[in-house]
């Protein structure tokens, strides 16, 4: 039995652990889970911007390239509109024999401001060298004669157009000259003066509409080289592209960069929509899982409430039950009283079952040098009552018996003293009156089991006159038997737990009482400690009063 | 009917039939004890609290009846004046039997089940 101090110790504890659980609960800590959601969830939202990023950056380096392939085809489209008027003007000159009205008839449609050149010259090779035969010149001054020679050295040995970028004061211009094998002795040489703001006529054309471009001579992106550009300035990062596309003796290199999104808007603001949505998501899920988390939390707060709870009752039954049982005991006799002549034993065992305190007792009492008095009693049902009950009818039979009434009588004055219906309860009760010398014993019994006498190794239940209960209508004529027994004779009484077991006939447990007791040669409690171990097991309920008597001689 | 379900699950059963000869007769199933009996008090209490002499029980099939089922059949007797047991159980007559009560109740070994 637990120490009764123990108990609201333990019951403490119990109050205080939940107290730090609560704490925990309700902390504002995130819960774990809610981090590992959101991480998942900005992971897969980075996977997916940068997996949109790349796709659209390819796209648009793609489209880049094709568009700028696209471009450079305009451009390429756009030599013959230069060469074509040079070639013209050199076949009519070698028809016309460098008929110079001829040339300056031609060359007028393409001479001018925002024309093809801002100046046209007709030359012819004799024995003292180049000499120019006619000019169209929006103003005299566009014509070099040294430039134009220059020019016309390096066309004679090249099999198209030359193309030069040659400076007049502040203003660049691009020098073309047209020698063919078979124009004998006539060259043309024409100037294309580059506008002050390198706008470029190619660029009104919707290939280059989303693009930025710049035009260089030739192979080498220089500053000196460009002819034109929209840049601000000339491109150094970012994504771009070029293409070449021949133009006379020399090339023309196109240098792009987009001016917007090539593959329309949508494909660039992908990643930051699939960026947004995939962030809002993840704080979402996160804090779906938070919720989630801490619903689950309260459910096994709630549960661990129960518990507790649970345990706190738990604790109570067991501190009531210990009261219980400490009452009874105390309405026991404190220790086995003892009889001359006698060996007495006795064992008290509370149910399993319930907190409630049982109505079982057993007395011993000396009335004199020989004789002594003893009462194993049984009150039905359980409680407080049952037990009030029980200590009434206990310390009035034991004053009826120190009085020297005969357990006859002893029963006749109980009887009148319980009743069922106004009491609860009533009461079976074995009374005997034993003499340790003569080993004479006289026994009343009012509705209780028969006590069991061993002699020697053949245990057997005697036979008493069993009459109705305490406090059952009818109650009263009661008659005794008196015996003696024979020598080192042993008695054993006991109320109904011992013997009375759910699922067994009640003639099963006094069989294997009788079978416990078989074997007498130990101490009387070895008897007794034997008898409750071997017909009592965790699942008996009921509470079991045992009393052994064994006469020395 | 009524059924009575204590927290180990032991059940005892309060059922009303009629016998042959057209008496009322409670059948108790199952175990009687401390747990349960209080409710089946309270139940035949309802029922038959007033105005009888007679009350007949059919106690074939107890499997379980300790002091506080006997008490309930004991206050029964006294309150109303005749507890017919019929057909009692081994277990129950030998309670009965050891207590020294069988005075108290008409016992009464007979078959009038209707459908014998």
């Amino acid at each position: 039995m637990a120490d009764a101090a123990l108990i609201p110790a333990t019951a403490e504890v119990g109050v205080t652990n939940p107290t730090v659980a609560d704490q925990a609960w309700f902390s504002r800590r995130p819960e774990g889970i809610s981090f590992k959601v959101l991480a998942l969830g900005l992971l897969v939202t980075a996977v997916v911007v940068w997996t949109s990023w790349t796709l659209n950056n390819h796209n648009e380096s793609h489209l880049l390239t094709l568009q700028t392939e696209q471009a450079g085809e305009v451009l390429l489209a756009a030599v013959p509109s230069t060469e074509t008027p040079l070639s013209s003007a050199l076949e009519v000159a070698i028809a016309s024999n460098g008929n110079p009205h001829q040339f300056d008839r031609l060359m007028s449609a393409y001479v001018g401001a925002a024309r093809t050149f801002t100046s046209a010259s007709l030359w012819k090779l004799n024995g003292s060298g180049l000499h120019q035969v006619a000019v169209v010149a929006e103003a005299p001054q566009f014509a070099t004669p040294a430039q134009a020679r220059l020019s016309i050295e390096l066309a004679r040995r090249s099999p198209t157009f030359t193309v030069d970028k040659v400076f007049r004061g502040q203003r660049e211009s691009l020098a073309y000259a047209l020698w063919l094998p078979t124009s004998d002795r006539f060259a043309v040489y024409a100037e294309h003066l580059i506008p002050a703001d390198r706008r470029s006529a190619v660029a009104k054309n919707s290939a280059f509409s989303d693009l930025y471009y710049a035009i260089y001579l030739g192979r080498s992106e220089t500053p000196a080289n460009l002819l034109t550009t929209s840049f601000s300035h000339p491109p150094t990062a970012g994504a771009f592209a070029r293409t070449s596309v021949p133009f006379g003796n020399t090339v023309l290199t196109l240098v792009t960069a987009p001016s917007a999104e090539l593959g329309g808007t949508l494909p660039g603001r992908l990643p930051w929509i699939f960026g947004g949505l995939g962030v809002a998501l993840s704080v979402v899920a996160a804090l779906t899982a938070e919720y989630l988390a801490r619903r689950r939390r309260a459910a096994e707060h709630d549960a661990g409430e129960i518990l507790r709870l649970y345990g706190e009752l738990g604790a109570l039954f067991g501190q009531q039950r210990t009261i219980a049982v400490t009452l009874q005991r105390a309405l026991l006799p404190k220790e086995t009283p003892e009889i001359a002549g006698m060996e007495v034993a006795v064992k008290y065992v509370p149910g399993g079952r319930g907190m409630e305190i049982g109505g079982d007792w057993y007395s011993v009492i000396a009335l004199d040098d020989e004789r002594f008095a003893f009462i194993v009693g049984d009150v039905s049902g359980r409680g407080l009552n049952a037990a009030t009950v029980m200590a009434a009818l206990r310390f009035t039979i034991r004053a009826y018996a120190l009085e020297g009434f005969s357990p006859t009588a002893i029963l006749e004055k109980c009887s009148g003293q319980l009743h069922l219906l106004t009491d609860g309860h009533f009461a079976t009760v074995l009374v005997g009156v034993g003499n340790a010398r003569t080993r004479s014993i006289t026994l009343a019994n009012a509705g209780h089991f028969n006590p069991l006498l061993i002699d020697g190794d053949t245990p057997a239940f005697l036979d008493t006159v069993v009459g109705v209960p305490l406090g059952v209508s009818g109650s009263g004529g009661y008659e005794s038997v008196t015996l003696t027994l024979p020598p080192a004779s042993t008695l054993i009484a006991f109320t109904d737990g011992l013997v009375e077991h759910r699922g067994e006939s009640l003639d099963v447990g006094l069989k294997r009482l009788i079978e416990a007791t078989r074997h007498t040669e130990d101490s009387l409690d070895l008897v007794l400690t034997r008898v409750v171990s071997d017909l009592t097991d965790d699942a008996s309920e009921d509470d079991i009063a045992i009393l052994g008597l064994r006469w020395k001689s | 009917m009524e059924e009575l379900v204590d927290e180990r699950g032991a059940v005892a059963r309060l059922e009303e039939v009629t016998d042959a000869l057209g008496s009322v007769v409670l059948k108790i199933t199952g175990e009687l004890d401390i747990s349960n009996v209080g409710s089946i008090q309270a139940a035949i209490q309802a029922t038959y609290g007033q105005g009888l002499d007679l009350i007949v029980f059919d106690l074939s099939e107890v499997s379980f009846m300790d002091s506080s089922g006997l008490a309930m059949l004991l206050a029964l007797a006294e309150r109303i004046g005749t507890v017919e047991l019929r057909n009692p159980s081994g277990l129950v007559r030998r309670v009965i039997e050891l207590t020294g009560v069988s005075g108290v109740f008409r016992i009464r070994e007979i078959d009038l089940s209707q459908d014998a």
